[in-house]
């Protein structure tokens, strides 16, 4: 985990439960309609988009902080995997300093449209 | 990026001596001076009061457009203890996550109000994920095995080549020098034979400082020059030609100064007065 600006490790937490939520959600959540995608197969896990991030938000995270998920072949893909990213959208600023930062092109600044 | 927002110049001095590229200092000294310019201006950063979320998604409901696209988002319950220096704490992530959900209203899943922040998943990296291949490998091959095998293999072959030629061939020390008595052949080594070959027909500033400058000049303009990307021979005609017009003039020249020159120097045919080569 890098450190932010101010030497700190931004708040993290070890119980997630991965959700399939729908278009509506993320679009009510956070105001933006743009967001922050990331293709897996393109990532080689380098942790440049953490690294970059002015505002810590976007980090690289060990699969054991998956506690549940919704569904059983969900929570094989989450145990399975090498890294889990997580992104806080109410503290992104879409700033997309990380999707040019990538350099595998894994991540994308996408529209919630239709 | 505009230039209009100011950067916080500690922050930006602090990262660059830290050996962090430039453009990321600029970006995380700008966010630091966003930030300190809100502090200045009394707003509250992070946790925003519920009743001020609710007023921004009911504005936002407003001029809301459609709604679409997909997504996997994470909630926990967890239980976090206090005091995160400055950053959100649970309660008030929930209570900020609550109050932009609309509270009962939402039809949407959202995040229950128990959720103590507002994370979402991007991706989990499956380990086929890092190692599929994207595009069909053209004209590529690994270090290990290709390359280092097919080295090891040359370096035993010179190698064995080397030590059954100083077995066979005899190349001793010539005797003590006699100033007295000078061969009638002096020659040089035999990569040397060209530049000696270039002497018999040049002024030595020529042949010496002037023919082998230019070469060298050249040599280092060919990147400049021939900047033909391709690594196949058929598509490398400007370079198969340079190295073609080389060995017809270099290779000649060591072949000639080598072989057909006898005593002083003088053309002569080996079958009438024998090799003037030594080893
Ligand atoms: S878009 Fe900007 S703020 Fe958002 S995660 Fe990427 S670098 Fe961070
Ligand atoms: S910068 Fe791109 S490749 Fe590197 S860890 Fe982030 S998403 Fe993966």
């Amino acid at each position: 985990m890098g450190k932010t600006d101010k030497g700190e490790h931004p708040l993290m937490f070890d119980d997630y439960v991965v959700q399939q939520v729908d278009p509506q959600w993320l679009q009510e959540r956070v105001k933006p309609k743009r967001h922050i995608g990331l293709t897996p197969e393109l990532c080689i896990l380098c942790r440049a988009c953490e690294d970059v991030c002015p505002w810590e938000c976007i980090y690289m995270m060990s699969p054991d902080i998956v506690r549940d998920a919704d569904s059983p072949s969900l929570m094989t893909l989450a145990s399975q995997s090498h890294a889990v990213f997580i992104i806080d959208d109410n503290e992104c600023t879409r700033c997309a300093i990380c999707v040019e930062r990538c350099p595998s092109d894994a991540l994308w600044l996408g529209r919630v449209d239709n | 990026m505009s230039e209009e927002v100011q950067i916080d110049q500690e922050v930006y001095d602090r990262l660059i001596a830290g050996g962090t590229s430039e453009r990321i200092a600029r970006a995380k000294a700008k966010a630091a001076a966003v930030r300190k310019a809100k502090i200045a201006e009394g707003q509250n950063l992070g946790p925003r009061p519920a009743e001020q979320a609710s007023k921004a998604l009911e504005d936002f409901r407003a001029n809301q457009g459609g709604g679409g696209g997909g997504a996997v988002a994470t909630k926990t319950a967890a239980d976090e203890s206090a005091g995160n220096g400055g950053r959100l704490t649970p309660e008030e992530r929930s209570a900020r996550v609550a109050a932009s959900l609309g509270g009962n209203g939402s039809t949407s899943i959202g995040v229950p109000t128990s959720s103590s922040h507002t994370h979402r998943l991007l991706a989990l990296v499956p380990p086929a994920g890092i190692q599929q291949v994207q595009s069909k490998q053209m004209d590529k091959v690994y270090t290990w095995p290709h390359l280092l095998l097919v080295e090891f293999v040359a370096l035993l072959a010179v190698g064995s080549l080397l030590l059954v030629a100083s077995f066979f061939l005899d190349a001793p020390l010539g005797s003590l020098a006699n100033p007295n008595e000078v061969p009638a052949i002096n020659k040089a080594p035999w990569y040397f034979m060209g530049l000696q070959e270039l002497l018999r027909y040049f002024h030595p500033m020529v042949a010496g400082v002037t023919l082998p400058g230019v070469a060298v000049v050249i040599l280092m303009a060919v990147p400049y020059l021939d900047k033909n990307p391709s690594a196949r021979p058929e598509n490398r005609k400007v370079a198969n030609m340079a190295f073609t017009f080389f060995l017809a003039f270099w290779g000649v020249l060591v072949i000639i100064g080598s072989f057909l020159r006898g005593a002083g120097y003088e053309w002569v045919w080996p079958w009438t007065q024998g090799l003037g080569f030594t080893l």
